[in-house]
């Protein structure tokens, strides 16, 4: 468990100790590893034993590639772009496309979605909950993804445009038309 | 779960499996796609460089003396295969830069934008130093150029000048032989003479006995560029080396001096004659 003091510390801070002792990763591993695990499991069907794996690998590359780490970046979205590069790595191996898949305990989350979308003046009922988190899966991939981090892994949206490496004006555009998209499916 | 994946993580470090990078490695990481951007932008600048120098020698001020439409002048000289090549090395250095580490912070637009404003800007600077001539051993569009400039009969001629006298000056075009020039009050361009200097003239001949290879310019064009240092040169520091080109040609008697007159007149009118209406109608139609 993280110390009071550990858990005072900004992420720059930690990543500063970590450079000099491979211990103070427990920390980081502490901090991110429920975060990724989920996020890991909306991208895929995955087995506790998949989970673990990806999440291994997650860490390492990160431990690796510290000494490259930018302060112009926030740590979360470094690490959720190592954690998307892995995944994406993961469905190329696996042959299979991307995607997500999203269950009850994402069900608060979907209600921010809802509310979202019902500003934009279409209501969505209590029923429809089924009906968007189908919504969302069947969206293409170029506007599922800011829309998963956005909503389902609340990211802002510098740190989607610093996840999947993209404008920060693609990131708005692309979430708004996915927004739009989705009030469609619900229509038909 | 914390513990599991540190402890293997740890294993690993000690096992030698795993290694941070170094600080050469984190150096390369972040800077070796900027060395491919400066060395894709300085390639884009060399070959914009050769575009200015083939735009500048293309005889676009005189297109109407030697081709029958400004389209048909384009297609003819229009560097197609530098623009290309100058094309890929701009479109190279913008995806590397996208590729950098906050390089996909910026629009495709943007990046390219600034990709062609810094090429533009090291081609003027290319063309300015004089590296344009560098390919012109490669480019056999030079030579066919140049055998475009050596029909005296048809009014055209070039070459390399050797002496410059009072209202004419000597040159030797490509195939060696020797030309006395003359100008005229009329003439374009005179102040691209210079001893040395290569140059191409529009014009006629006007053999006489005693000089029979005599052509009289009427529009006198540099062959090989302007650098901007050799224009700085000649409009600052060239001590009236030309003064004596502008005297009228005292050798020839006045009849002679309004026959050249006339002659040079129908020579520029006849290029006038190929611009595009309205101002000028053909010289036929006004006898």
């Amino acid at each position: 468990m993280q110390s009071e003091e550990m858990t005072q510390k900004t992420d720059s801070e930690v990543v500063a100790l970590c450079l000099r002792d491979i211990n103070f990763f427990a920390v980081v591993i502490d901090r991110y590893e429920t975060r990724l695990a989920q996020y890991l499991r909306r991208k895929a069907i995955l087995s506790k034993e998949d989970v673990e794996d990806l999440l291994q690998n997650i860490f390492t590359k990160v431990y690796v590639n510290l000494p490259a780490f930018r302060p112009e970046l926030t740590f979360s979205a470094w690490i959720y772009r190592i954690a998307y590069n892995e995944v994406i790595d993961w469905y190329r191996k696996a042959k299979i496309r991307s995607t997500i898949h999203l269950d009850n305990e994402d069900e608060g989350l979907l209600n921010t979605l809802a509310s979202d979308l019902s500003v934009e003046g279409e209501v969505i009922a209590s029923h429809d909950k089924e009906r968007l988190r189908k919504a969302v899966e069947s969206l293409p991939e170029k506007y599922r993804e800011p829309i998963e981090l956005r909503f389902f892994e609340e990211r802002d949206y510098q740190e989607i445009s610093d996840i999947l490496k993209i404008p920060l004006g693609t990131v708005s555009t692309t979430i708004a038309r996915g927004k739009k998209q989705l009030v469609e499916l619900l229509k038909n | 779960m914390n513990n599991q994946f540190l402890e293997k993580l740890k294993n690993k470090v000690e096992a030698g499996e795993v290694k941070q990078l170094s600080p050469r490695e984190v150096f390369l990481k972040h800077y070796v796609l900027w060395l491919y951007v400066a060395l894709a932008i300085i390639f884009s600048s060399i070959v914009l460089g050769r575009i200015f120098f083939v735009l500048d020698t293309s005889d676009m001020p005189i297109w109407q003396h030697l081709y029958p439409s400004f389209s048909a002048f384009l297609l003819a000289t229009f560097p197609y295969f530098w623009t290309i090549m100058a094309s890929i090395f701009i479109i190279l250095a913008a995806d590397r830069v996208r590729k950098t580490e906050f390089g996909y912070r910026y629009t495709w637009k943007l990046v390219l934008s600034i990709a062609i404003s810094l090429s533009l800007i090291g081609g003027f600077i290319m063309y300015a130093l004089g590296m344009g001539t560098l390919f012109n051993l490669l480019e056999a569009n030079d030579r066919s150029r140049n055998d475009r400039w050596q029909i005296s009969g048809d009014g055209r001629i070039s070459g390399q000048v050797l002496t410059i006298a009072t209202s004419s000056f000597e040159i030797v075009d490509e195939n060696g032989n020797s030309w006395a020039i003359v100008n005229n009050p009329l003439t374009k361009g005179i102040r691209n003479v210079a001893t040395n200097s290569q140059v191409k003239i529009v014009g006629f001949e006007y053999a006489t006995s005693s000089t029979p290879k005599q052509f009289v310019a009427c529009i006198v064009l540099p062959s090989d560029g302007r650098p901007i240092s050799r224009e700085i040169k000649e409009r600052f520091f060239s001590q009236g080396e030309n003064q004596d080109l502008m005297q009228e040609p005292s050798v020839l008697d006045d009849k002679d001096k309004q026959y050249i007159f006339d002659r040079c007149r129908e020579v520029l009118d006849k290029g006038r004659a190929n611009m595009p209406p309205p101002c000028c109608k053909p010289v036929e139609d006004r006898k």
